[in-house]
């Protein structure tokens, strides 16, 4: 080992530099690939949506004045709902993938305290419309569904469908049917009693999520009132029904609520699945680029390896001469040159993790960024160590491959 | 002696073609990641409007009765807060006149057509405002004239609309005296401006911040759009007694939709219009044993970084891309070294002939400044290439990513800045060679 450490001290400049370069590498791709995971969260969840091409959303649909009655609401999604070729019709509140209107609540387990804070989305017959797979328990009932609220039903009590992932969180012991969830921390909030668990639902607002709450969404049964900013949706039979009942379902939105519109904002239509497509459009743009930018890093930092160790390599080529002259072997040779880069990428890696905490407790301070989770180190570490023999095998092998008889001559 | 010196480097960078080619080709990637980002910032921190932003500001009234933090039905959705004042306090301000030019102003939505109906443009930013606007904001008329504050009092239907609109609706620039629609109700175009599109759109925050493709095209008297039934979309708040109307539907009279911006030369101006206003929130009855604070002032700059439209984002890749950059410069620095070195022979015996270290170092700081601007060179394309990506991004303000000719001279400086920096570390270690050791073993 001190054949090895010492030199290094000796020739302080070139080791240093190296020492430098992984430790700046390893700070930015722990932090770019940081932000690049959780930009990738949401383009990797399922949103527990079914079929996304046969699914209808209208939104951005204002009304003037006060908002419509839930009376006139109902009927306009039991005109849709007898649209031909059209299995299902909603009206929401709010809707995955739209974030114009989004209701999120902190909602707490009554008894075990749990909380979490999670999407809401109140609506009529969302299980059938969104496809949504009912993992426990049912669907609401049509005395629910007939709920009238004074409201739009967030602060009122009921029952409620939650995700798995949600009901996992709030219940850790086990089955969520039938327990209740309070919507905020007050005593005094509204209390919802748990019918059912669907696999997935994405909860329609991104940015900070992990990938765990991304999947925190509830379901409230109704029609929400004195709401200014309706979602209707449809689901068709098949691909093919599609076009015939969008053109339908224009229609009727038109003729039921188009006069009570505010001027100047149009209804906009469009598919789920492109809906989704427009919402993670940004996200997909930022993982491009994130990953671009720690591919091109390390790209970079594995070349600049390479080129000092050849260096360094290179400068050497007599001591390794006299060394194998005096017995060394070709694998011990390379066995060397390994180890020294394995200390050498080793030191910059500590420091270099040390400089990534510094920087995401930096970026935390100054920008809305959630803390660096240390799993994140670990991977690194290996990835860089990895990276670093790799540019060092080069060197390395035209270093076990030094004859013996270079001792002999002045070079 | 310069001349000998680059005849130098450049011999020394042809020597190794291979290992000059990766440092040009690292210099040029860090240089040009920089530059990307920095020209974003550089165009979002820009003035909005050169010569005229530092003397505008944004005064405000706090005159809503019994205002709500939250709307009651909503789960957090916050009543937004842009500083906008009641229509009532707005008239009373302009009657005062005590500004040196003073405009309130609305963004509004209409579908604007020819009076025919041919040619429609569907929803369409319009600006509602008064006679002070066009002066104030320095909004260039191609043909016409602006209205005037007579017009606004007699709330007459007329309109300045930019030249893009009036290609796109008549076929041609100069429109001055036909008629448009917005929405339902006849305007009569009196003026034709030059396209207004101040980045960020600092007078009206609540319609975007920064948009490569938004802006406001038709200018009207809000008073005449109005009565054309042009209502304001939302509001920062209205009085308790307002509680049939929706969230997209602010009642003009009672809800505070004005933003009124005043433009004040001097700093005793300043000072004076903030007394005013403090003597004219004192003055309301209503506001009467109210603590909170009333009445405020705020400069264009002062405003933008309250209300913080530069977008983390932008800041947080020129963390990024600035980190890359030093990791490019260490690297640089060790590739330099490393083909330093290797002529060591070489620099003994320019030692041993007699040569100073000054002039090894400075021969070999300029070579590493040739490095570097070749990379700046390089840089240039990779630059424009980046700013196409960051356009891609499609986020509203990327649309903004061009690089304007004081960031393609930054380019430059930051590459020979780079250059001579990250030549130094080599250079005084060539400069250190000893000229024996190398003369003998050579």
């Amino acid at each position: 080992m001190r054949h090895i450490v010492k030199p290094l001290f000796r020739h302080r400049m070139m080791p240093l530099l190296v020492v430098l370069q992984v430790a700046l590498a390893c700070a930015i791709a722990c932090n770019a690939l940081f932000l690049l995971q959780q930009k990738l969260v949401p383009i990797v969840a399922p949103d527990g949506v079914g079929h996304p091409d046969r699914l209808i959303v209208a939104w951005n649909i204002a009304s003037r004045g006060a908002p419509w009655p839930t009376s006139r609401l109902a009927q306009v999604v039991a005109e849709l709902r007898a649209i031909p070729g059209v299995t299902s019709a909603s009206m929401a509140g709010s809707w995955p993938m739209e974030t114009i209107a989004q209701m999120n609540g902190d909602v707490v387990s009554d008894g075990s305290r749990v909380s979490g804070d999670a999407a809401v989305y109140i609506g009529s017959h969302l299980v059938d419309t969104l496809g949504l797979k009912l993992v426990a328990g049912r669907d609401f009932s049509a005395t629910e569904e007939a709920v009238a609220y004074k409201n739009i039903g967030i602060n009122e009590n009921g029952s409620t469908i939650i995700t798995r992932a949600l009901a996992d969180r709030l219940f850790p012991d086990g089955d969520a049917l039938g327990r209740v969830v309070r919507i905020g921390k007050d005593a005094d909030s509204a209390r919802r009693t748990v019918v059912g668990v669907v696999a997935h639902l994405m909860r329609n607002k991104f940015g900070q999520d992990d990938r765990e709450d991304i999947d925190y969404s509830m379901l409230f049964p109704g029609i929400p009132s004195n709401w200014p900013m309706p979602v209707f949706a449809v689901r068709a039979r098949s691909a093919a029904e599609v076009s015939g009942a969008l053109k339908t379902m224009k229609a009727t939105l038109k003729r039921e609520l188009g006069a009570d519109m505010i001027q100047g904002i149009d209804p906009a239509y469009e598919m789920y699945g492109n809906l989704r497509e427009r919402a993670l459009a940004q996200s997909k743009a930022a993982v491009w680029l994130l990953s671009g930018v720690s591919l091109i890093v390390l790209l970079v930092t594995v070349v600049g390896v390479m080129g000092l160790t050849s260096y360094w390599v290179q400068q050497r080529t007599r001591q390794i001469g006299i060394r194998r002259a005096l017995g060394a072997r070709r694998a011990s040779i390379l066995h060397d040159v390994l180890l020294e880069n394995l200390l050498v990428v080793g030191t910059g890696m500590v420091l270099g993790m040390v400089m990534a905490y510094a920087i995401n407790l930096w970026l935390m301070r100054h920008y809305e960024l959630p803390r660096l989770p240390w799993i994140y180190l670990p991977y690194g570490a290996t990835l860089m160590l990895l990276l670093g023999q790799l540019a060092v095998l080069g060197p390395a092998l035209r270093a076990a491959a030094v004859p013996p008889v270079v001792a002999t001559r002045s070079v | 002696m310069v001349r000998y010196n680059l005849e130098l480097a450049l011999r020394g960078l042809r020597r190794f073609p291979r290992s000059t080619l990766l440092a040009v080709l690292t210099v040029a990637l860090g240089l040009a990641s920089s530059m990307t980002t920095l020209a974003l910032l550089h165009m979002l921190t820009a003035d909005p409007l050169p010569g005229r932003s530092q003397h505008l500001y944004l005064a405000w009234v706090d005159t809503v009765q019994a205002k709500l933090a939250d709307y009651p039905s909503l789960n957090g959705v916050k009543v937004s807060n842009y500083r906008r004042i009641k229509m009532a306090d707005a008239q009373a301000l302009l009657q005062a006149h005590r500004a040196v030019q003073q405009a309130a102003l609305a963004g509004l939505d209409a579908d604007v057509s020819t009076a025919d109906g041919d040619h429609v443009q569907q929803g369409q930013s319009l600006l509602g405002t008064t006679s002070g606007f066009v002066p104030m904001f320095g909004v260039a008329l191609r043909y016409g004239r602006s209205w005037s504050a007579a017009e606004d009092v007699a709330r007459a239907p007329v309109a300045v609309i930019d030249v893009d609109l009036a290609q796109k609706l008549f076929g041609t620039a100069n429109v001055v005296g036909r008629s448009i629609r917005l929405d339902q109700t006849a305007f009569r175009v009196i003026g034709v401006s030059a396209p207004f599109a101040p980045q960020p759109h600092f007078y009206g925050l609540d319609r975007w911040a920064f948009s490569g493709s938004d802006l406001e095209n038709v200018f009207v008297p809000y008073t005449a759009a109005l009565d054309a039934g042009l209502m304001p979309g939302d509001s920062d708040g209205c009085d308790a007694s307002d509680k049939k109307r929706g969230l997209f539907d602010a009642d003009p009279a009672r809800c505070a939709w004005l933003a009124y911006w005043v433009q004040l030369d001097t700093p005793q101006q300043v000072a004076d219009y903030r007394g005013y206003l403090d003597h004219y929130a004192e003055q309301q009855p209503a506001l009467e044993g109210r603590t909170r604070q009333k009445a405020q002032l705020h400069g264009v700059s002062e405003w933008l970084t309250q209300q913080n439209v530069i977008p983390d984002n932008a800041r947080m890749n020129v963390w990024l891309a600035g980190s890359f950059l030093l990791l490019c410069m260490v690297n640089v620095a060790g590739l330099l070294t490393a083909k330093f070195l290797r002529r060591s022979a070489e620099i003994g015996i320019r030692r041993a002939l007699g040569a100073p270290r000054r002039a090894i170092f400075a021969q070999h700081v300029l070579e590493a400044t040739v490095v570097s601007a070749l990379g700046g060179v390089l840089a240039l394309p990779l630059t424009l290439l980046g700013l196409w990506i960051l356009r891609m991004q499609d986020q509203g303000f990327t649309d903004l990513a061009r690089l304007d000719p004081v960031m393609f001279g930054g380019l430059f400086a930051l590459a020979l800045a780079v250059g001579v920096l990250v030549g130094v570390l080599p250079a005084w270690r060539a400069s250190t060679v000893e000229p024996g050791l190398q003369v003998k073993s050579a």
